[in-house]
């Protein structure tokens, strides 16, 4: 009985065995890597419960160059570098940095070298001029990316020091801050730097370096320690990327009051929404709040190299340099690229007691046909003739009259509201050429804005027309300036 | 002759273990390559497939896709197209096979207006007692809609081919995987019903 118990036990070992086996020979099924039409299984192995890919096959299929450089280490060279793996090391050298893996690199044998998936994810990506597009666990496509020579130009002037990004492709780069440098990132082609030969004025920028981390490249402005506020605008014929750098001497970035006189140097560079202003500082009250729509991981609308939230940032600094030079207080609720809660946005409006508040943003739509600028309003409907629309909600304010609910902002604004829509909606027709007219929905954002509002769609990303427009520096200068006369209009 | 005999049971327990491991084995990787070979999977409409098999008659109903444009008081913001789903004497059934033909989009001769992604799946459905309809719908299904005519578009082609076709629907309210949220994608508010 006791040898027939024994048995059972082995049984079941064997069992738990044979389905670990079966889950792991399951993931180790191999790999297939597509180079245009032409399919290439890469061998696969089991080591440590760990899936294995030979660099044999995977050299050979990418047309990579690998070199034995002793027993216990190899060189893996591509077109845009060489990367150093050592057997049983789980860092990858790559020049004078490692990229970590989840598992060793493994040298079966005397001839055999394996590598790990975290090595044809993070580590191939950075010798390739072409991408990796994961189409499943097992199924690999390469593409190749056709390349982008992007020139840099550094002149050092007395106050500031500007930095042109001039890219042969029409590409519209994205620009992030970090705490220690401003990130340029490029897309949709594979950069080619070419480097100024002009140093920066270190106070300000301690360098301008080219990223090749990047699955495209990318570049970063290294701050120097005198650094304060930077602004970026484009330039056409050539498409030319502009950041100005300036020191942190700059007089009255935080606080501007609608009496002082400011240059365009001051009232362009962003201005950031701080706790250090004064909330019963009456300079603060009344101003133009401006909410550059979506931001940080949100990108809003993306369409052919167009992204929303880099654009409305842009129109948003443009707009609040132009209505700054006729003296009027603007707040913006991100002068960077982050993201922030719609609750968020309507309280910053609510905070400065806006005189008026614009959310701008870029439109999208399912039909490319669909273009110019559309103004919304809040209306607690659809908006819709057949009767649709939001059905009657819980009453709101009920017997507290001298108070508003969150939701309820907008309720005695919105004649008002309605006069700065038709204001921006007959500019914005006016230089997009268009005939659209103002549509009222129950946007969640202006609902509970105690202040004229509006959100304002300067075109659509996914209109052909609207991007030919939207390409051009000029048109978008004359769309900031369309808004602000609109709204100085709303003001008199 | 016990031992023999325990000895036997053993060694046929082990052979059963083996040959399942072995089918186990087999099975999961046809089923991969089953999967690596669709290039794009299809949505399974269940409820279609129980109706018929039930042998359901057909009846045809009129669903409204987003024609173009940008103004929600527009006429021509929607147009309609008539598609054949099953009759069921649940309203639940019934719009199910609604949202489901909705996502496949308009037809041929409007490809580019195609709203809902491939991937767009409803996750539940519910019918309050006062003829509110509360549509559950992935986190894929509305994250890529880009803009506010697109979410526009989403709300009033949902609501208005349920409520055009199914008496019992008065209104219609969205959840997004199974929670209340602000908006679909980040403009329109779904705080409240929309009928």
């Amino acid at each position: 009985m006791s040898i027939l118990r024994r048995m059972s036990a082995l049984a079941l070992v064997l069992l738990t065995v044979t389905l670990q086996v079966a889950t792991v020979n399951l993931k180790a099924q191999g790999l297939t890597i597509q180079v245009g039409d032409r399919k290439s299984q890469i061998g696969t192995r089991v080591h440590h419960g760990e899936v294995y890919y030979d660099l044999g096959d995977l050299a050979k299929t990418l047309e990579l160059s690998a070199t034995e450089l002793s027993s216990d280490q190899i060189r893996v060279a591509g077109p845009r570098g060489e990367l150093h793996l050592s057997a049983g090391r789980r860092l990858v050298r790559l020049s004078d940095q490692y990229v970590a893996l989840s598992a060793d690199i493994w040298r079966r044998g005397t001839r055999d070298w394996y590598v790990p998936r975290a090595f044809i994810e993070k580590a191939l990506p950075l010798l390739l001029d072409q991408k990796l597009e994961f189409l499943s666990d097992n199924l690999i496509r390469v593409e190749v990316l056709d390349r982008n020579p992007v020139r840099i130009n550094i002149a050092n002037y007395p106050d500031h020091v500007t930095v042109v990004f001039q890219s042969e492709r029409p590409i519209t780069p994205e620009v992030t801050e970090y705490r220690q440098y401003i990130e340029v990132q490029f897309s949709e082609f594979l950069v080619e730097p070419r480097m100024s030969s002009t140093a920066p004025d270190p106070n300000l920028v301690r360098s301008v370096e080219f990223n090749p981390q990047h699955a495209y490249g990318s570049f970063r402005i290294v701050k120097g320690s005198g650094y304060g506020i930077y602004r970026e605008y484009f330039l056409e014929n050539p498409l030319r990327l502009v950041i100005d750098i300036y020191g942190d001497s700059l007089p009255d970035l935080v606080e501007s009051s609608p009496d002082s006189e400011t240059t365009h140097a001051q009232s362009a560079a962003p201005r950031e929404y701080t706790s250090e202003a004064d909330p019963f500082d009456s300079r603060i009250r009344g101003v133009i709040v401006l909410d550059p729509g979506h931001g940080g991981e949100d990108s809003g609308t993306r369409s052919q190299g167009f992204t929303e939230k880099v654009l409305a940032l842009r129109l948003a600094r443009e707009i609040e340099a132009q209505l700054g030079r006729s003296g009027h207080a603007v707040r913006t609720t991100r002068s960077r690229d982050v993201g922030l809660p719609l609750e968020q946005r309507s309280a910053i409006a609510n905070y400065f007691q806006s005189r008026a508040f614009i959310s701008l943003h870029f439109g999208g739509a399912p039909s490319p046909d669909t273009r110019g600028p559309v103004v919304y309003i809040y209306s607690s409907t659809l908006g819709e003739t057949s009767g649709a629309g939001p059905a009657p909600r819980p009453g709101s304010a009920g017997i507290l009259t001298d108070l508003t609910t969150w939701h309820d902002g907008q309720n005695s604004h919105s004649s008002r509201s309605q006069r700065l829509a038709r204001l921006l909606q007959d500019e914005l027709n006016q230089v997009f050429g268009t005939d659209n007219s103002v549509s009222e929905l129950p946007l969640e954002l202006l609902a509970p804005v105690q202040a004229p509002a509006v959100v304002v769609e300067a075109g659509f990303l996914t209109s052909p027309a609207d991007r030919e427009l939207l390409a051009s520096a000029q048109f978008r200068e004359q769309v900031a300036v369309a808004i602000s006369r609109a709204v100085e209009r709303f003001l008199q | 002759m016990r031992d023999r005999r325990a000895l036997w049971i053993a060694i046929a327990l082990m052979t059963a273990v083996l040959v399942t491991g072995y089918y186990l084995l087999l099975s999961e990787r046809d089923r991969q390559l089953a999967l690596q070979q669709t290039d794009s999977p299809r949505t399974m409409d269940v409820d279609s497939t129980v109706l018929e098999s039930r042998g359901s008659e057909e009846i045809q109903v009129r669903l409204y896709f987003y024609n173009g444009g940008s103004q929600a008081s527009d006429s021509q913001f929607l147009f309609a197209r008539e598609r054949t789903i099953y009759q069921s004497d649940d309203p639940i059934l019934m719009a199910r096979q609604i949202i489901s033909e909705l996502f496949k989009g308009p037809g041929d001769d409007a490809d580019g207006n195609l709203l809902f992604p491939e991937q767009a799946r409803l996750r539940q459905l519910y019918l309050l007692e006062d003829g509110t309809v509360v549509v559950d719908l992935t986190y894929e299904t509305v994250q890529e809609l880009q803009g506010i005519v697109a979410e526009l578009a989403a709300i009033r082609s949902i609501t208005r081919s349920l409520t055009d076709n199914l008496d019992s629907i008065r209104r219609v309210r969205f959840l997004v995987e199974g929670q209340s949220r602000p908006t679909l994608a980040g403009h329109i508010s779904i705080r409240y019903p929309f009928m």
